[in-house]
């Protein structure tokens, strides 16, 4: 079945290229008048030998010549359009890429829940591979195999209009070819492609769990299926190596038919005295040279019309919508609707706080993840002045992770409000500068302890370190850490997202304690740096244990999604306790 | 099956395996090149009689020529399929072969790059190079002598002006794989990042860390698309001149004629002349520098997947494996040492675990617990006076997991039907609820069914550990080996947990657990305190927390 594309993405592909646009039309021109003169060199070629029956050396030397100019200005020209126009198409498809980034940062954190990470980085992956590879070169060449047909018909044509004929009807030949094996080749390409995922994911899960394969005695099992998903795919690639062999051969079948076709008639020209046969030798030349090329353009075209299926698969996630008071960075360039920041950097909030006692305030909040019925958070309100401490309680499942995320706002709310310094801040990310997160779980990269600190390089040396010393991490800011940060126990990580939280300098800190895992002796460290280091802060801690909780100014215990109690500390956990 | 051991093994495997359908091949890209050079022979016929016959045979000759071509690329193109499964299943074979030692400086993406890019990039050579190298090598060999005998145009100038060709796709091919080279990796370096993005998209979130992070995927692929731009440049200059060079070499042949050719040669012959040049010559020329540039990148390729198939496990060496255990062990081991480049790793293990015991190994981070575990699995290249066990089952820190159902995971085998799941639901499920794994859990909305992993619903770490329980529960062996069980569990969970172990030891089964939650100390029959790869405790768990050291230990003093 045929798919039309959305009109969207030529929308996107003249935004990519719009600054570009006047060079590469000048660009295009040059390339097509060096097609012209390059194939005009068989023509005069045969002219010449038309016109002179016998040949003289004088004669050859003004040919040769003559030659020797057009090719090399048809060369250049040729030089100049291929790598002007290849590397300015690359620049601007790799815009796509950007403005692709820039909106899949600002989804709303729901779609990643929802979406396998290997169907997002496809896309920055495979997709935009397979666009830039044809948009960066293969353009180039797929325009002048368009400019060598043109100019092939062109010169046949004026040698002698009979040709036209047998040209419209090998014509009409190779669109049947083409239309019918079309849809075969996109199936097969589809299964192909769909077909890559399993045996991959298979492969790179054997990798991660051979010994625990051979411990459990399977390696024939994973073996078997290995190779039974490596089969599908391999027999599915042999279908499409069989669909191009098949194509090719109906195409070679056409063009043999055009060449014998044209050399009759071109005998039949001969003989009526209407050509040269310097002519006719020229014209089956051009004819074996059309059909070289017109496969070529076929070949390229399948191709093409791939790419333009990544074009639609990157144009998709630009116009996806992104998350409730997000701005696109001020020099994303494509228009799209979504809003956008303003280009002078507006530092300073509009200076229209109330007078408030409480750093923040949240009120009636209720929260449902998409694709829930109930609620997971409902009517929860608390407010805290500057430097109090509000410990959160409750069970497994109460919804404190749910209250965190809330605070961040990193899902959308169903009704309630939050505000800080008694404001509301429109800008999701001013509104995230007011928080520094602590949790053993919330970004550790493979990298020095200095990349997961200050990844931007903003500090000095020096400040690191003494943040580093103030939360008592014993590393050293050149200690690798190990993809997620395996190789911390998971204290450290505490204190090593305490630390970067002190760097970020926000005014209300959220400490999660989301296991109980915590070897004894950074234990003792987040204790000390907790009441030391955090001492003028905002604090919202959210406790598994309850010692943790227990020099907090009040506690706010929370049960399936409700404020069960919220009052001073030995009054909450008093009635907690005794709920037990 | 022959296993592969080095580059050479490689390359001989590649070349030279179904040698007799190479050579077939190579027959058919011989003739097609044959009939492609009688084409200008027949069409001077035609010119100079303008009759149909020679213009039939003519035709007839140009399909042959066509259809042997195509026959020659889809065999070579088929060969490289049939190659790379075949390469694919033994790299599968190595793979699983390979212990954890040998493979700790390889990454997963490493490994999975060999199987998705450097193996159908070897057979590049078969789908690509040669079928083309035979399209093209045949009529560069061939064009030449039919110009001398029927033209006589001398081979000084045909030669030569090929080896010019040839050298100036050769400079540019190199470099143009060099570039490719360097595309590969900055790809690979940008991917990882954009991996790190999606996966850490919550914590950047948090952070506000998204803008940042966005420019310096940015500006890797700043870094990507200018080595692009350089390739693509180079891969243009090189289409420019692959495209015209057919113009040059007529244009050279006609300069020939012109000055230094003693005779001069008819119009028509001059026509044929240019035919071989322009278009019989057309095609390969056109072929030639990207022939070049896939014969070295796949040589990369080669190069790689030679080097990992050249990974050898180093052996375990025990003296004594006949002595049996007595009916009341279930796990002995005595002098066993481990040593890892050049650093002892494990000194003088001496451990005993009998029937229905539950023994916890602790000790700093880096004391060498996993890879004690791994050495009692036969992991790891230890010597041993003695090592023998029960049948055992293992669960490993860092769990795995399979893009399939849950049932899938939890019998590690996979359905054809999707029917077999019912035989194993009721076991399967029991499993899980003694491990605590929480199937009621809203996002595992098919129950069993539900497909997880990569592919699937990507559930919590905790849920995987769970789960990794739950394969060892469904078909529960004498001997259990556990990593760090309790390494992502709340409080609550972790009693549960420990009430699931416990059932399972009063039926007879014994334990050894690693673990960094002191509470589950207390119920364990023997603790063994491990330091710098050394048993330094080994008893019941009053002793142990008699001594003021071991005290200071589960304290957490950090003075």
């Amino acid at each position: 079945m045929k798919k039309a594309f959305s009109k969207t993405i030529f929308d996107t592909l003249m935004q990519a290229y719009r600054p570009f646009i006047v060079r590469i039309i000048t660009v295009v021109i040059l390339g097509f008048a060096a097609r012209l003169l390059f194939l005009s060199n068989a023509q005069m070629i045969a002219r010449f030998y038309d016109a002179h029956k016998i040949i003289q050396r004088d004669d050859l030397v003004s040919l040769t010549s003559s030659l020797l100019v057009v090719l090399i200005v048809s060369f250049l020209l040729t030089l100049i359009y291929r790598t002007v126009f290849s590397r300015l198409s690359a620049l601007a498809v790799s815009r796509i890429y950007d403005e692709t980034t820039y909106r899949v940062s600002r989804y709303p954190l729901s779609y990643f829940d929802n979406t396998p990470v290997g169907k997002i980085t496809t896309r920055f992956s495979s997709d935009y591979g397979n666009i830039f590879r044809l948009f960066g070169g293969p353009l180039a060449e797929f325009l002048s195999i368009i400019f060598d047909l043109i100019g092939i018909t062109i010169l046949i044509m004026l040698t002698h209009p009979y040709f036209v004929v047998n040209l419209l009807l090998a014509g009409l030949g190779f669109y049947v070819i083409l239309k019918r094996n079309q849809i075969r080749l996109r199936e097969h390409r589809r299964e192909v492609s769909i077909l890559r995922g399993p045996s991959v994911a298979h492969f790179s899960e054997t990798v991660q769990g051979s010994l625990s394969i051979r411990q459990n005695s399977k390696v024939r099992t994973f073996i078997n299926r290995f190779l039974k998903l490596d089969d599908l795919y391999i027999t599915s690639k042999y279908h499409i190596v069989k669909s191009i062999m098949r194509f090719s051969t109906e195409l070679n079948v056409i063009s043999t038919l055009l060449f014998l076709m044209n050399g009759l008639l071109g005998m039949y020209l001969v003989h009526e005295g209407k050509l040269g046969a310097g002519q006719v030798a020229v014209i089956l030349g051009f004819t074996i040279l059309a059909t070289n090329t017109l496969q070529m353009f076929f070949e390229w075209y399948s191709q093409f019309e791939e790419a333009l299926v990544g074009v639609e698969r990157l144009d998709e996630f630009i116009r996806n919508p992104i998350e409730e008071g997000a701005l696109l960075p001020s020099y994303s360039d494509f228009k799209t609707h979504h809003p956008k920041k303003d280009k002078l950097n507006k530092t300073s909030e509009p200076a229209a706080k109330l007078a408030s006692d409480f750093k923040l305030t949240v009120e009636n909040l209720s929260l449902t993840y998409p694709n829930q019925n109930h609620p997971t958070l409902l009517n929860v309100s608390f407010k805290l002045k500057p430097s109090e401490k509000l410990g959160i309680i409750g069970r497994t499942g109460a919804g404190k992770s749910t209250l965190i995320a809330a605070l961040l706002r990193l899902y959308p709310f169903n009704q309630g409000v939050i505000l800080i310094d008694n404001a509301f801040k429109t800008d999701i990310e001013d509104h995230r500068k007011q928080f520094s997160l602590i949790s053993q779980d919330q970004f550790f990269i493979k990298g020095t302890i200095k990349d997961n600190l200050d990844l931007f390089n903003q500090f000095s040396s020096d400040k690191l370190n003494e943040t580093l010393k103030l939360v008592g991490l014993p590393l050293q800011l050149h200690f690798m850490l190990d993809e997620k940060g395996q190789n911390l126990s998971q204290g450290e990580k505490q204190l090593l997202s305490l630390a970067r939280g002190l760097l970020q300098n926000a005014e209300i800190f959220i400490f999660d304690e989301a296991t109980a895992n915590i070897d004894p002796q950074s234990e003792k460290l987040i204790e000390l740096a907790l009441k030391k280091t955090l001492a003028d802060k905002t604090q919202i801690r959210i406790a598994h244990r309850l010692q943790t909780v227990l020099d907090c100014d009040k506690i706010l215990w929370l049960e399936h999604g409700q404020v069960k109690m919220l009052g001073s500390t030995p009054e909450v956990l008093k009635a907690f306790e005794a709920s037990r | 099956m022959k296993n592969l051991r080095s580059q050479k093994d490689v390359v001989y495997f590649v070349l030279f395996d179904r040698l007799a359908v190479r050579i077939g091949i190579m027959l058919l890209a011989f003739f097609a090149t044959l009939a492609g050079l009688a084409v200008p022979y027949f069409q001077r016929d035609f010119m100079l009689q303008l009759s149909t016959n020679p213009l039939f045979v003519c035709t007839l000759l140009a399909l042959l020529s066509f259809v042997l071509t195509q026959m020659t690329n889809f065999l070579g193109q088929r060969e490289a399929l049939i190659t790379q499964k075949a390469l694919s299943e033994k790299l599968y074979h190595h793979i699983l072969r390979l212990k954890p030692l040998t493979t700790s400086h390889k990454t997963v993406g490493e490994m999975v790059a060999l199987y998705t890019t450097d193996i159908p990039s070897c057979t590049m050579w078969l789908e690509q190079t040669i079928p083309y190298a035979l399209t093209t090598a045949f009529p560069l060999m061939l064009a030449p002598i039919f110009l001398k005998v029927v033209y006589h145009i001398p081979y000084s100038l045909t030669l030569s002006l090929i080896a010019a060709l040839v050298c100036v796709n050769l400079l540019l091919a190199r470099r143009q794989s060099g570039f490719f080279y360097y595309f590969k990796i900055l790809a690979g370096q940008r991917m990882g990042l954009v991996n790190e993005w999606i996966q850490n998209i919550r914590g950047l979130k948090s952070l506000n860390w998204i803008q940042g992070f966005e420019n310096k995927i940015i500006k890797k692929r700043i870094e990507e698309t200018n080595n692009r731009i350089a390739m693509v440049t180079n891969g243009q200059i090189m289409n420019s001149i692959s495209s015209s060079v057919t113009f040059w070499l007529n244009l050279a042949i006609l300069f020939y004629v012109t000055y230094a050719h003693n005779e001069l040669i008819g119009q028509i012959d001059l026509i044929a002349v240019m035919w071989v040049m322009g278009v019989f010559l057309s095609k390969p020329l056109r072929q030639l520098p990207w022939f070049f540039t896939m014969m070295f990148d796949a040589w990369t390729s080669v190069r790689r997947t030679g080097d990992f198939f050249s990974l050898e496990n180093a052996r375990y060496h025990i003296d004594d494996e006949n002595t049996a255990l007595t009916a009341d062990e279930s796990l002995v081991v005595e002098d066993l040492n481990l040593i890892i480049e050049n650093k002892i790793v494990l000194k003088n293990i001496n451990l005993k675990v009998k029937k229905n015991e539950v023994v916890a190994i602790i000790g700093p981070i880096g004391c060498g617990k996993s890879v004690l575990f791994k050495s009692l699995m036969r992991e790891t290249p230890f010597k041993a006076k003695r090592l023998a066990q029960l049948p055992h089952s293992y669960l490993p820190q860092e769990p795995f997991i399979l893009s399939a159902t849950l049932t899938e995971n939890i019998i590690l085998d996979y359905h054809n039907e999707p029917s077999e799941a019912i035989h194993h639901a009721v076991k399967a499920t029991q499993a899980l609820k003694h491990a605590q794994f929480d199937i009621e859990h809203d996002r595992i909305s098919d129950g069993l069914q539900t497909i997880i992993g990569e592919r699937g619903l990507n559930i919590s770490g905790g849920q995987k550990q769970r789960l990794n329980l739950a394969r060892l529960f469904y078909n529960p062996l004498p001997l259990f080996l556990l990593d760090d069980p309790f390494s992502a569990v709340d409080v609550g969970t972790e009693k549960k947990l420990i009430d699931a172990l416990f059932t399972l030891k009063e039926q007879g089964h014994s334990f050894l657990v690693i673990t960094q939650r002191y509470e589950f100390l207390k119920h364990c029959d023997r603790i063994v305190y491990l330091e710098k790869g050394e048993i330094k405790f080994n008893g019941p768990y009053t002793d142990f927390i008699s001594q003021p050291k071991y005290q200071k230990f589960i304290a957490g003093d950090i003075t």
